[in-house]
């Protein structure tokens, strides 16, 4: 497979997202010759509801989205390995299938791990 | 020369090919797309003993282009003290990216953008960027119900990605290819959803909830966030927020058809891409019809179902099905 | 395309150097974000082509997405942030263009091949780097205990 092969396979999705963001400017474009613009210093005040604004947006934060953000990145890379195995798993057979299994059971034992730690509770 | 061969020669060059599908694809998916907005007003309509949109052209099907001139003609507001480059850049990476997206999606043998080797992998690392878009909207609109929108949404799709991806390599396992194409054409004989009923049920639920409807639209539920994360966009800018969901509720259906109900498989008497059409269609109006019929779950049960239900089902399934697989039992596929 | 490679190869380089150079966190994590999706994007222009796929999976969307969080749970009012060690991390910048750009200009033979398919990857591993493979998994669990402890910490 050579360069001409790899150019035609992937030049098409990079025109798709080439056109995709294209048309959120064409769309935003007509809008320019008719839509008001009158600004107030009430408009800019951030939209809550009815009420000014006490805090600043970003001081306030819940950490305990971030969990899953380091939990995800860790199976992530695990599906990844999956990916590759997956094509292959009639080639190598049971063999090759007991040795999967052995990695997806040491994964396994971190869930079960996480999971009894509470890691995964919400509140 | 007749429209076979205008057809060949224009697959045959990457670059005509690439501008003439996209073209095409766009203007399916925001046909669709406004389509699809009708007949979801009228869908609720029906649901809860009203009539839905009926003003606009014929039973109100002209209802998204009045939308439609409304958006354009909105004022645009970019919030002052927000990241006025991140705000606007948001949209259209969401978009885009969603776009790419669908450039590896086959509606017919020959009708698609692109049969890269990586395949359906390059489908999932598109999707898996429109957390980092949400929170670019959540971030420059220097808004609390922004914010939270925002996190809501990152948190929920992190926790759907992984059941979504491993229920896709069950089927990778059985089908031996990453090209949705070659995935399509395994269907021959039996369509997956019946080898695959439990990494069927895992997917569509994981495919709702990235693309966050309304069991799980934990992210913009009108009552508490008045919108979630696009709570500041007003205008066209709202618009392509919008465009953008729909873009991933429609990819969604078709790849509920592509990888279960074997994509543009039919029954004869009709060319394969009107039967792929039409499929896509019936699953997405199954999809938009759960908005009416259940109740929104709370955050934590959200994501519950992710951690706790799902990624251990979708484990399971994974392990029988290689199992399966590696004793040649699905070799005839 | 060798000069489709030398401009993702310049845009990388350019992101690169933003990330350095940008006064906002949020900024210099997003064009970090966009250097990482560009390093995947030539890996695909080589051949690679699981591995351009997987780079953009992992480090734009997990990744990206997990350092965007952490900005946000430890940024205070100020969003701006001072930079130290500016010109360093330029020579660095530099070092890396040249690790970039020099195999870009100088590539003559054909690139792609089937090494970089998905099939001969998943063979390799579980041939020659089965014991490595093996080991991965230990070094996610190590990860996600890791994890739970520091979850568990922030939490009392």
């Amino acid at each position: 497979m050579g360069w001409i092969t790899l150019i035609s396979s992937w030049l098409p999705p990079l025109l798709f997202g080439v056109a995709g963001a294209a048309i959120c400017i064409i769309l935003m474009m007509p809008g320019k010759f008719i839509r008001p613009n009158n600004p107030n210093p009430n408009k800019n005040i951030p939209y809550e509801c009815a009420s000014k604004p006490t805090m600043e947006a970003v001081g306030q934060r819940s950490v305990k989205y971030f969990r899953y953000a380091i939990l995800f990145v860790v199976f992530d890379v695990e599906v990844i390995f999956l990916y590759a195995w997956a094509l292959i798993a009639e080639e190598i057979g049971l063999i090759g299938f007991i040795e999967l299994s052995f990695f997806i059971l040491v994964l396994l034992l971190g869930l079960a791990f996480a999971w009894k730690k509470r890691a995964l509770e919400w509140g | 020369m007749n429209l076979v061969e205008l057809f060949n020669y224009i697959r045959s060059d990457p670059l005509l090919w690439g501008i003439i599908a996209a073209t095409v694809f766009l203007v399916y998916v925001f046909s669709i797309g406004g389509l699809s907005i009708w007949i979801e007003r009228k869908w609720a309509g029906l649901l809860q003993s009203r009539l839905g949109p009926t003003r606009v052209g014929p039973f109100g099907i002209l209802q998204f282009v009045a939308d439609l001139i409304k958006l354009v003609s909105k004022e645009d507001f970019v919030p002052p003290d927000g990241d006025k480059k991140v705000f606007k850049l948001a949209p259209i990476v969401l978009v885009s990216t969603l776009i790419a997206a669908g450039s590896i999606i086959p509606f017919s043998p020959s009708l698609i953008g692109s049969n890269v080797n990586v395949g359906i992998l390059f489908l999932i690392a598109m999707f898996s960027i429109s957390p980092i878009a949400v929170f670019m909207a959540g971030w420059g609109s220097n808004n609390k119900f922004s914010l939270l929108g925002a996190l809501r949404n990152i948190g929920q799709m992190l926790s759907f990605e992984i059941p979504l991806s491993l229920s896709i390599v069950a089927v990778v396992v059985m089908v031996g290819s990453l090209r949705i194409k070659e995935i399509v054409q395994a269907q021959d004989q039996i369509w997956f959803f019946a080898l695959q009923p439990l990494g069927f049920v895992v997917f569509l639920l994981a495919i709702h909830a990235e693309a966050g409807r309304t069991p799980f639209d934990m992210q913009e539920s009108e009552q508490e966030l008045m919108g979630g994360w696009n709570v500041e966009y007003s205008g066209m800018r709202f618009g392509l927020t919008m465009v953008g969901e729909y873009i991933h509720l429609i990819l969604g259906s078709m790849l509920v058809v592509l990888l279960y109900f074997g994509g543009w498989k039919s029954f004869g008497f009709l060319p394969p891409v009107i039967w792929f059409i039409i499929k896509t269609n019936i699953a997405l109006v199954i999809l938009m019809w759960s908005r009416w019929a259940i109740p929104r779950f709370r955050i934590d049960q959200i994501i519950d179902i992710g951690w706790k239900y799902l990624l251990p089902l979708s484990i399971l399934n994974l392990l029988i099905t290689g199992a399966l697989v590696s004793m040649g039992w699905f070799s005839w596929i | 395309m060798q000069s489709l490679m030398l401009i993702i190869s310049f845009l990388v380089l350019i992101s690169a150097l933003m990330v350095i150079l940008s006064e906002d966190m949020v900024h210099s994590a997003l064009f970090l974000i966009f250097s990482f999706g560009g390093v995947g994007a030539l890996f695909l222009s080589v051949g690679a082509q699981f591995l351009g796929a997987i780079q953009i999976l992992i480090y734009t969307g997990a990744v990206g997405v997990m350092m965007l969080l952490m900005i946000y749970f430890t940024s205070k009012e100020g969003k701006s942030i001072k930079r130290e060690g500016k010109y360093s991390g330029i020579v660095l910048v530099g070092l890396l263009g040249f690790l970039i750009l020099y195999p870009s200009i100088s590539i003559t033979r054909e690139v792609g091949g089937t090494k970089g398919l998905t099939q001969n990857i998943g063979r390799l591993l579980f041939s020659d780097l089965l014991i490595p493979f093996e080991v991965i998994s230990i070094v996610l669990l190590s990860a996600i205990i890791g994890a739970t402890y520091i979850i568990r910490r922030e939490d009392h």
